[in-house]
């Protein structure tokens, strides 16, 4: 009887700070989203025209298809490309050890240092990879100048930064595999592809999912590497929607809209994730 | 053959992940004149120097050291918050069964899951008026509470799964010999998690260490943190880079430098607790 | 007797000592707070008050706490301090694209009661060019101390331009003779002629034109420094029709889809192509960089190349530097007649942020940061300040021009820039310039300062990337910028920001130094 009472001490701080400082945020800025306020006057009530104008605002739909754009290049190049390294160095070898400890860099740099860092890199007159370019006698790639380019350049900072990601989890995934439904496959004759498109990958699925899910939720939050790589150009080709929401919200502190921006995108991302934690949640179910 | 092409590939890798880092670090040491020269080796191409280093301290000492200060006061408080509120709440789902109407451990458990998919711009707005109306603006605590709030989803699962995994049997012995539940986790629980429990830290200290748009939207002066540094290089003049190679060097070694220490824990970390 | 009378002695005696030593330190123990724009100890706008910081304290006995703020985050900052009440800047020293909210929401106080106060160091508003001063005042009130005078000017390199055999290969291809552009026209051909040729000798193509085009940073200043002369039309009064560019100030309609506007974009993407692709991507000092280093024959831009073109670690062009005002156009477009005008149209601008402290209505120390605002005024120091080249103070003030570049009107030297660095020519055409731009122009382009203006240009800025780079035509982008603009004024309040822009720019009163031509 002693321990219900611990129990709920010790679980409700947790749930009653999240509660607090996130659950209420959100609440306030759902009634916000129904409002006109700037800070400077008193707020007045909008009804749903804030979503109208979300609609309709060709901004909104541009922050919509450059998220998306980058969500799904990132998503798929990182696991694609993690994937394959997994299988490669799956095996003993020398280096295999000095290269799980160099990857893990990459996913503790900074995202915004990175996004200056990048700014160098891609310079496109006298940046490193433009000397590279140069001097294998190809012609000059417009990183940062080039709408679609530009894009391409924030989505290759990303994959610097979480291929490790990829590869760490499934090169975890292919060590925690049994061996005996492969060898058993072997000695039935399989053929490499086989074996690996029936065995193995039925195998992995929990942790492709797994991945999946959690590299989209990373991916979805991009803002860092936009606003310093590229401010969200040229144009506006690469402003993802955190880029626009933070901009309509805490620069020109159109903080209505910015809040009905903020709830269409937690729609989306919800829709988006709620069936891969679906999946998922057998995982926190063990024992 | 294949061992020399493998060979191959992991040069290319190693060079793929350490050439940006490479070259933060020689830039740092060029003459700003020299900054974009395709120069790689220090003594050989080009001359170093700590030019860019001296000036940068003499210049901005003040504001480096500041973010410096308020950079690890804010991490390794919402680190520690979060691992406190987190073991306990990790500890209680792991040892406790609950029933809330039809949730059971596991739906709380994936309840503090989804909370890793809200996206920060979602919230920020909110929590900065928040913030104004509490007078925490520009304070350290106003980032430490969001911070812990972003670290603690992560901080309940990772303890959670650690406990799960430690042989209840120990307790219970410590129980039947008369200890209370507290003495049986302060004694006999808490030292077996303590590797789990320094690795998470590390985790939540780095993630609130590296975090941009809660310190971008919560403080404008006294309570700036390392990544305001970074993008207060873009100064009247433009973005001089061979200054912000330091910065971003003293950006990204605290949290490298660690994730070394835990490199074994970042998949698990990183897919809070799933995989292993 | 004796005793008594040495004692009063005494005490009077030291009475006034104390009221002396009071009067000098007049502000002991106070502490004040400056948000500035960030440069670093000794760079832009933020440098000279580090410079003077510890001489201002001793002076007046306060102390000084300088808070540096980056150029995208500026206005927000400030803003936010303001709005949440949460006071932290006693003053700052913001972009002038601000001066409309910071005025009609009565965060800033006017300094016209302290000017003539004797407790207070002299300067003159009289000092500064008479566009220029148009932008310390709002209203009929003077808000601002002098300090920087912005604007952008057209540089060049003279080496270049005089070299015979460019100037005989550039009147055999078109077929009038090669100087540093005066006309839109000459600026297109120059730039054309320069790019893509390795004129330098390095073995690289050079450039013939290099701009900082990159979004969310200062590259809208370009489109309008290179647009004023196709929109502004001359006239003797600021009125509907004459000496606007923005809004049409009457109704305030948008000007900025209109023919002229148009037209200015669509020669400006040509420019734009006469020099590398990276510059859409591009920040001011990258696009220094090529220019300083000797890899482009043209740039226009703020001062700060002025300065940098003598300083050996940045520069290789020292005493190859020329400049002048911005170009003119051949045509202009005329809103009353609906026609366009053929003629040349000298048009000048205060672009830029003509940076200077304003104080904070939240301030309790107002006396004690306007004394720090009037300290830097004061002639000699703010005419060092201007020398420096490091300061971003760009030269505006009528002491800041030697006679020998202003018709024998300015009443500084060129000594006290030699002694600084600066090459001889290359400081005498870069100050000519200046004096051209705010003295001997048609007219001058206003400065877009109403409430709503960051939000304004931001949207401009987004929609010229987006010309530059091909994804709207001229005509769409513009048109775009001019819904959203509307949108915006809508929002805020058509008559409040008509009232605003009236009084920003002036309306109804005779323009700045109309000449009938």
């Amino acid at each position: 009887m002693r321990d219900e009472g611990v129990k709920w001490a010790l679980l409700l701080p947790a749930v009653g700070w999240i509660l607090t400082f996130t659950v209420y945020p959100l609440v306030f800025s759902l009634l916000l989203s129904f409002q006109n306020w700037n800070l400077t006057s008193p707020p007045t009530w909008a009804g749903l025209a804030n979503y109208v104008r979300a609609v309709q605002d060709p901004r909104t739909h541009n922050a919509l298809r450059v998220t998306g754009l980058f969500v799904g290049a990132t998503v798929a190049a990182e696991l694609l490309l993690g994937f394959a390294l997994a299988l490669l160095f799956h095996r003993p070898m020398r280096g295999i050890r000095l290269l799980r400890a160099v990857v893990v860099a990459p996913l503790f740099t900074s995202p915004i240092a990175l996004a200056f860092l990048g700014m160098m890199l891609f310079h496109e007159e006298d940046g490193p990879i433009a000397h590279l370019v140069r001097a294998v006698g190809a012609g000059k790639v417009h990183w940062l100048s080039d709408p679609t380019t530009a894009l391409g350049s924030v989505v290759l900072l990303d994959i610097w930064q979480w291929t490790p990601f990829a590869f760490l989890v499934f090169l975890a995934g292919l060590a925690g595999v049994p061996q005996e439904p492969i060898e058993a496959a072997i000695v039935d004759g399989a053929g490499r592809w086989a074996l690996f498109r029936h065995v193995l990958l039925p195998l992995l699925t929990p942790v492709i999912v797994t991945a999946l899910l959690f590299k989209l939720i990373y991916s979805v939050k991009v803002f860092d590497l936009a606003f310093g790589l590229t401010g969200g150009g040229p144009g506006i080709s690469t402003e993802v929607l955190a880029l626009y929401i933070h901009r309509q919200g805490l620069e020109f502190f159109n903080l209505g809209y910015a809040s009905s921006l903020s709830y269409i995108f937690l729609v989306l991302v919800s829709l988006t994730c709620i069936g891969l934690v679906l999946r998922v949640r057998h995982l926190y179910e063990r024992l | 053959m294949e061992r020399a092409a493998l060979g191959a590939l992991l040069l290319a890798v190693l060079i793929w992940v350490l050439f940006p880092l490479y070259w933060a670090g020689i830039t740092s040491l060029k003459e700003p004149t020299e900054t974009f020269r395709p120069t790689l080796l220090p003594f050989v191409q080009f001359i170093p120097t700590l030019a860019n280093w001296q000036d940068q301290f003499r210049l901005a000492g003040r504001d480096i050291l500041r973010d410096l200060q308020n950079s690890l006061l804010v991490a390794a408080a919402s680190a520690s918050l979060a691992l406190l509120l987190g073991s306990m709440a990790g500890y209680a789902l792991a040892r406790f069964p609950f029933y809330v109407g039809p949730l059971r451990n596991h739906d709380i458990a994936t309840w503090f899951l989804s909370q890793v998919i809200l996206p920060p711009a979602v919230v920020v707005i909110p929590f900065f008026l928040f913030m104004q109306r509490l007078g925490l603006l520009d304070t350290p605590l106003a980032l430490i509470l969001a911070h812990t709030t972003m670290n603690l989803p992560l901080a309940t699962l990772l303890m959670r799964d650690t406990f799960l995994s430690l042989p209840v049997e120990l307790e219970e012995a410590a129980l039947v010999d008369g200890a209370s539940r507290l003495r049986a986790l302060v004694h006999v629980v808490l030292p077996l998690a303590a590797p789990a429990l320094v690795s998470t830290g590390i985790l939540a200290f780095a993630f609130s260490w590296n975090e941009f748009i809660y310190a971008l939207t919560l403080t404008f002066e006294r309570a700036t943190t390392i990544p305001l540094l970074i993008a207060g290089a873009k100064m009247s003049q433009g973005i001089q880079f061979w200054f912000v190679s330091v910065r971003v060097l003293l950006a990204l070694l605290p949290p490298v430098l660690l994730a070394f220490a835990v490199q074994r824990y970042v998949v698990r970390g990183l897919t809070l607790g799933a995989l292993h | 007797m004796k005793v008594v009378r040495w004692g009063v002695l005494g005490m009077v005696l030291l009475s006034v000592v104390g009221v002396a030593f009071a009067a000098a330190r007049p502000f002991a123990g106070r502490t004040v707070t400056l948000g500035v724009f960030a440069g670093g100890t000794r760079g832009a706008i933020s440098g000279p008050f580090y410079y003077f910081r510890s001489a201002w304290e001793q002076r007046t006995g306060a102390k000084l706490n300088i808070v540096e703020i980056p150029f995208d985050q500026l206005p927000t900052k400030i803003k936010t301090d303001l709005i949440t009440r949460a006071g932290r800047f006693d003053g700052f020293v913001p972009c002038a694209t601000i001066y409309g909210d910071l005025v009609t929401n009565n965060w800033i106080v006017p300094v016209d009661p302290w000017i003539r106060d004797p407790r207070f160091p002299r300067w003159d508003p009289n000092d500064m060019g008479p566009p220029i001063r148009q932008l310390y005042r709002w209203g009929g009130r003077q808000y601002g101390a002098n300090y920087d005078a912005d604007a952008w000017v057209l540089y060049g390199r003279r080496d270049l331009l005089n070299d015979p055999k460019e100037k005989a290969a550039f009147r055999a291809k078109y077929g009038y003779e090669l100087r540093l552009p005066q006309t839109i026209k000459e600026l297109l051909d120059v730039s054309e002629f320069f790019n893509n040729r390795d004129w330098n000798g390095d073995g690289r193509a050079d450039f013939g034109i290099v701009l900082p085009l990159k979004v969310s940073a200062q590259g809208f200043f370009f489109y309008l420094a290179f647009a004023a002369p196709y929109v502004v039309v001359p006239g003797p009064t600021v009125d509907e029709y004459h000496n606007v560019f923005f809004f049409n100030p009457r109704t305030m309609e948008p000007l900025i889809n209109s023919p002229g506007h148009v037209k200015a974009l669509e020669d400006y993407i040509r420019l734009t192509k006469n020099g590398p692709r990276a510059q859409l991507g591009w920040d001011l000092v990258e696009s220094w960089d090529p220019f300083l280093k000797g890899n482009a024959a043209l740039t226009y831009s703020p001062g700060d190349i002025g300065s940098l073109a003598k300083n050996p670690d940045r520069s290789r062009i020292k005493g190859k530097l020329t400049a002048g005002p911005m170009p003119a156009s051949t045509e202009y477009y005329d809103r009353r007649t609906g026609r366009w005008v053929q003629r040349l149209n000298r048009v000048g601008n205060l672009l830029g942020c003509s940076w200077h402290g304003l104080i904070s209505s939240l301030s309790r120390n107002k006396e004690t940061i306007y004394h720090l605002f009037a300290y830097m005024a004061e002639r000699s120091r703010l005419f060092q300040i201007t020398t420096f080249g490091w300061g971003g103070v760009d030269p505006g003030k009528i002491y800041d021009f030697p006679p020998e570049v202003s018709n024998g009107q300015g009443t500084g030297s060129i000594q006290a820039y030699l002694q600084q660095g600066f090459d001889r020519q290359d400081a005498l055409d870069w100050l000519r310039a200046y004096w051209q731009n705010y003295y001997q122009m048609d007219a001058w382009q206003e400065y877009l300062r109403i409430p709503g203006a960051p939000e304004m240009i931001n949207s401009l800025d987004l929609h010229i990337s987006q010309a530059l780079v091909g994804r709207e035509t001229p005509k769409q982008a513009l048109d775009a910028v001019a819904r959203e603009w509307t949108e915006i004024v809508n929002k805020l309040g058509r008559e409040k920001l008509r009232r605003a822009y009236q009084e920003s720019i002036g309306y109804g009163r005779p323009a700045p130094r109309y000449r009938p031509r």
